[in-house]
């Protein structure tokens, strides 16, 4: 175990590292970041002096090394637009994001369990198929569009629930949150719905399948056997059954979430970390770009590190495929 | 020489030497070949080149599905899928021919008529604007129907050169094995532990907005998925008898991979690569929304939800309102088909 969880632990390490290559070359080397730092009448002992003022002048090794080990302390350079410390930046922005994310992911087990159950316990029947053929749009609807349309219909026709922003957030263990007060709670409904959706019908779809397969089990013939009226066979037995996957499927996509999370961020200006990065590309904040990047494939890493360590807890044939692969 | 081939592989997803196979192999070349050429700036408006695309897609769609065309359309949605799919494709294939202006020759446009909503008429009367305009007075249609084509053309290009490169890939690193193989799934394996948006966002944010770059960013987001599954296809089936039988004739290992093993990797391919189709045109659109896909010159779908927006909270909703329709048809009817593909060709991998 703890030789497999050394190698892990070492490839996850390349891993970083690796990115950090990739991100320091694409986001470093392409363009002359100069260019957007003084204006374009500059004299060229001006751009001299601001080249070496940021270390542009030196050998690319050099600046890599550098931006490496700046990077190890934690350094990831000054936002050019806010002025403050990129890495700070973004983290005064990520409660935003992960409150967010996990929102969604509660809506998308509220929304997508209960219909996948009833579709697998239909299966045949026209209501089954009506709820595939309804999750083949909730794949198909592009996320900022269900955005778009949630806004149009609830904030400018209807006017019951708020179109933009995180409303009144309290400080809770040092994080500003929404979730705590009706005024943010109402802001984060639409957003959450919106990243929800996606997930709800892939949810939907293993809930179904789930469901489809227990509803042969033996357990559930001796639970008819015994009497039980339908609705409890299926809320209590066949969804404690098919939980387990669901729970792994959805602990794996909170971080494709928190990337999702980009889009509906910016359809409804919902100040996170997601908006951040797409403003700072628009701005060309590098710092704040790569910022990003950087802390994103942390979590990245953790959550499927976490995850394979989980694995070969529960199941120790992993461990020995892991050794090969 | 065919003949043991038949009867040793089993079973033959594709014997060689079948004519379909050489029809299937040509229109797909035909279909890259041709977007290529109309993704070129200037190669836009080439009839020829629309022609064979169409012509090309029509027999691919016929090379699936001959002999299970029953199969396929059992159902209503079936038909309604592949017939707006079809309807899609030729709006978008003609959109110069079909739309009711060029939305992109300022000289057509009159700032005049900007933000007119559904069912007006220019300033002489010419010209009715049956989805209304946007803010330079253009025509919402016309522009859908040029943005399908944007949207269409990259992602079908992008989803096809992936494929391309992931086959090539997964086939030699089954082929090769050992430490090849090893270094070739690390790399796939770390590009897909990250979700595409993400990646797709990185390469823009570093590349910067351009038809041409986008396209590169999609191949670059797909093609280790498609490196992947053909791997394990080609593991698989390396173990057959029929590799054996063509080793047995003495075959060059070119020919046996080109000739043998590649033609029987490919079918598992197709239904993914459709649905993919349908990703590829979800993320562009997403990207462009963001105003870090395509160029201002060439929008496609999103770029024109995204000029929208704006308008949206001030009740004009047709602006991004009616894109977003075009969008969502397209998508979703290529995912049903997708859908029924899957349960006609793979049975197995139905849910």
């Amino acid at each position: 175990m703890l030789v497999f969880l050394l190698r892990r632990l070492a490839q996850s390490v390349f891993v970083l590292i690796a990115m950090m290559i990739v991100v320091f070359f694409g986001v470093y080397m392409i363009g002359n970041p100069v260019d957007i730092l003084i204006s374009p009448d500059a004299t060229p002992a001006e751009i001299d002096e601001t080249m070496a003022r940021f270390g542009f002048d030196q050998p690319v090794y050099i600046q890599f090394l550098k931006f490496i080990g700046n990077a190890l302390q934690g350094d990831l350079g000054r936002s050019f637009v806010h002025g403050e410390p990129a890495v700070q930046l973004i983290l005064s922005y990520m409660p935003a994001t992960l409150e967010l994310a996990v929102m969604g992911l509660l809506f998308s087990v509220l929304i997508g369990v209960p219909l996948g159950v009833y579709a697998g316990y239909k299966a045949d029947r026209w209501q089954g198929r009506a709820i595939m053929t309804g999750s083949i749009f909730g794949f198909s609807l592009p996320n900022f569009w269900v955005g778009m349309l949630l806004i149009l219909i609830f904030a400018v026709e209807l006017q019951w629930l708020p179109s933009t922003g995180r409303g009144e957030t309290v400080e809770v263990l040092g994080l500003r949150l929404s979730i705590f007060t009706a005024d943010g709670l109402q802001h984060m409904l639409l957003p959450a719905l919106t990243l929800a959706l996606y997930k709800a019908s892939l949810v939907t779809r293993l809930a179904r399948a789930g469901t489809q397969e227990a509803l042969v089990q033996d357990y559930v013939k001796f639970a008819r056997a015994k009497g039980l009226s339908e609705t409890r066979i299926l809320v209590v037995h066949v969804l404690k059954n098919i939980m387990i996957p669901i729970i792994t499927v959805l602990g794996l996509e909170l971080g494709s979430m928190i990337a999702f999370a980009v889009v509906t961020e910016t359809v409804f200006a919902w100040p996170g970390m997601g908006k951040l990065l797409i403003d700072s590309i628009l701005t060309l904040d590098r710092p704040v770009i790569v910022s990003y990047l950087m802390l994103t494939v942390i979590i990245f890493i953790v959550i499927n590190f976490t995850v394979d360590v989980i694995y070969t807890l529960l199941d120790p044939r992993v461990r020995v495929k892991g050794g090969t692969a | 020489m065919s003949a043991p081939e038949t009867t040793l592989a089993a079973p033959p997803a594709v014997p060689a030497g079948d004519k379909w196979r050489r029809i299937n192999m040509a229109a797909g070349l035909g279909v890259a070949a041709s977007l290529a050429v109309l993704l070129t700036a200037d190669g836009a408006a080439l009839l020829p080149a629309r022609v064979v695309l169409l012509a090309g897609l029509v027999m691919l769609a016929a090379g699936l599905l001959r002999g299970r065309e029953r199969k396929f359309f059992s159902g209503p949605s079936a038909y309604v899928a592949t017939a707006s799919l079809f309807l899609l494709a030729v709006l978008a294939i003609f959109a110069t021919e079909i739309s009711p202006q060029n939305p992109y020759d300022l000289r057509q446009l009159d700032i005049m008529d900007g933000r007119q909503p559904p069912g007006s008429t220019n300033f002489d009367g010419s010209m009715t604007y049956h989805l209304g305009t946007d803010e330079q007075g253009r025509d919402i249609l016309s522009g859908i129907l040029y943005g399908l084509r944007v949207s269409l053309s990259v992602s079908i290009f992008a989803t096809l050169a992936a494929m391309a490169i992931g086959v090539v890939v997964g086939i030699y690193a089954a082929w090769a094995g050992g430490r090849t193989d090893a270094i070739l799934m690390r790399i796939v394996d770390f590009q897909l532990s990250f979700p595409s948006i993400l990646v797709a966002l990185m390469l823009m944010a570093a590349f910067g907005r351009g038809l041409d770059k986008i396209v590169i960013a999609l191949i670059i987001v797909q093609w280790a998925y498609y490196a992947r599954t053909v791997r394990g296809n080609a593991l698989s089936e390396a173990r057959k008898e029929y590799i054996d039988a063509a080793r047995g004739l003495g075959l060059p290992a070119w020919r046996i991979v080109f000739g043998h093993l590649l033609p029987n990797c490919i079918p598992p391919l197709i239904v993914i690569s459709t649905v993919q189709v349908a990703n590829t045109i979800v993320l562009e659109s997403s990207l462009s929304f963001l105003g870090v896909g395509v160029p201002i010159t060439q929008p496609s779908l999103g770029l024109l939800i995204a000029n929208g927006y704006g308008y949206m909270l001030s009740g004009q909703y047709w602006m991004s309102m009616y894109p977003g329709v075009a969008l969502l048809a397209i998508v979703a009817s290529i995912n049903m088909v997708g859908d029924r593909l899957r349960d006609t060709l793979n049975p197995r991998l139905s849910r």
